[in-house]
């Protein structure tokens, strides 16, 4: 009896710590295409302190200034310049291979192109290029934690997107888009 | 059967995601704009004017003409360049933007696009002011067509 109502507590605590790490959102919009569909179901996971830093390729779930949450890829890491030049993005100096993405890259303003990264910045840009509104447009966003996750917080990314668990057709493990200098080959696994 | 009904909706609902996560874009997101266009279209023309009214270096003046040289090379680069961004900028819109639906209240919408592409090549060639004044015309009639597909 007691191991029953004990497991019974352990369960609903660990629902409770699920709710706290993870949540599923549903994804509305066209600027992450091919990569993400509108209505696609995704599991994310949040953004606590201490959390590692994210990896280039991956996609994060952000807020921008108006508090509504956006899916987009991480391109840019701390530390780096960010450079949109001839409708393409170049880190470093280096342009960037982007097989994931779709369309050219334009600045939201010409007087825009250049992004140096502070040392918790991260620059996010939609897959679907010609369609989406990004670090372009809002400049890069720092990590932020799950305990300020609501509207009243700074911009910021707030999780990782790990998973899409519907349309069951396309379910599964979100790959990460390995970030590829032009002429470097992608990591063969 | 009810219970399972029942499992089957409480299923359901545990798995419909909590919130709505944005994968999208704010129209006009700087994109399609046909400002640049008619920016660009405006330095053509200046570009041309200033041309047309630079004084001629007096003659035997070495320096004057180096100095008269070097001013034509600069405007004539800056009108090249934006001739073909207004061109560059017509065709983004124009391409990705413009689809049949709103194209219907203006059939002749790639007749008039063929025409700034020729018109802006026109004011690269010469120093030719009736084409930069006509190519700022017809530019700022793309950009009248763009927005009114927005209302």
């Amino acid at each position: 009896m007691l191991a029953a109502l004990l497991s019974v507590g352990a369960l609903g605590a660990s629902v409770l710590e699920l709710r706290r790490r993870w949540l599923t959102v549903e994804v509305a919009g066209d600027s992450m295409v091919p990569a993400l569909q509108a209505g696609d179901w995704l599991v994310v996971r949040l953004i606590e302190a201490g959390a590692p830093p994210l990896e280039a390729g991956a996609i994060a779930l952000a807020r921008d200034p108006s508090g509504r949450l956006l899916l987009k890829r991480v391109v840019g890491l701390p530390g780096e310049t960010i450079e949109l030049r001839d409708e393409r993005v170049l880190v470093d100096g280096r342009p960037l291979a982007e097989p994931h993405a779709r369309g050219e890259t334009h600045p939201a303003s010409e007087l825009r192109t250049l992004t140096r990264l502070d040392r918790d910045a991260y620059y996010l840009l939609g897959d679907n290029r010609l369609a989406s509104t990004d670090s372009r447009d809002h400049g890069p966003v720092r990590l932020g934690s799950s305990a300020r996750l609501g509207a009243a917080s700074p911009p910021a990314v707030e999780g990782v997107a790990l998973f899409r668990y519907w349309p069951p057709g396309r379910a599964g493990r979100l790959p990460r888009a390995p970030r590829l200098l032009e002429g470097e080959r992608a990591p063969s696994r | 059967m009810n219970i399972s009904l029942g499992l089957r909706t409480t299923f359901a609902r545990a798995l419909r995601p909590q919130t709505t996560a944005y994968a999208h874009c704010d129209i006009p997101c700087g994109i399609y704009d046909p400002h640049e266009a008619q920016l660009a279209a405006e330095t053509v023309e200046k570009m041309t004017q200033l041309i047309i009214d630079l004084p001629a270096a007096a003659a035997g003046d070495a320096s004057a003409q180096a100095h008269y040289s070097m001013q034509i090379a600069r405007y004539t680069a800056i009108k090249e360049q934006h001739a073909e961004r207004v061109k560059h900028e017509v065709r983004i819109i124009w391409g990705d933007y413009f689809n049949p639906e709103r194209m219907a209240a203006t059939p002749d919408l790639h007749t008039k696009v063929w025409n700034i592409m020729k018109v802006a090549s026109q004011t690269r060639q010469g120093v030719n002011i009736d084409a930069a004044k006509s190519l700022r015309t017809a530019v700022n009639e793309f950009a009248d067509i763009f927005w009114a597909t927005k209302k």
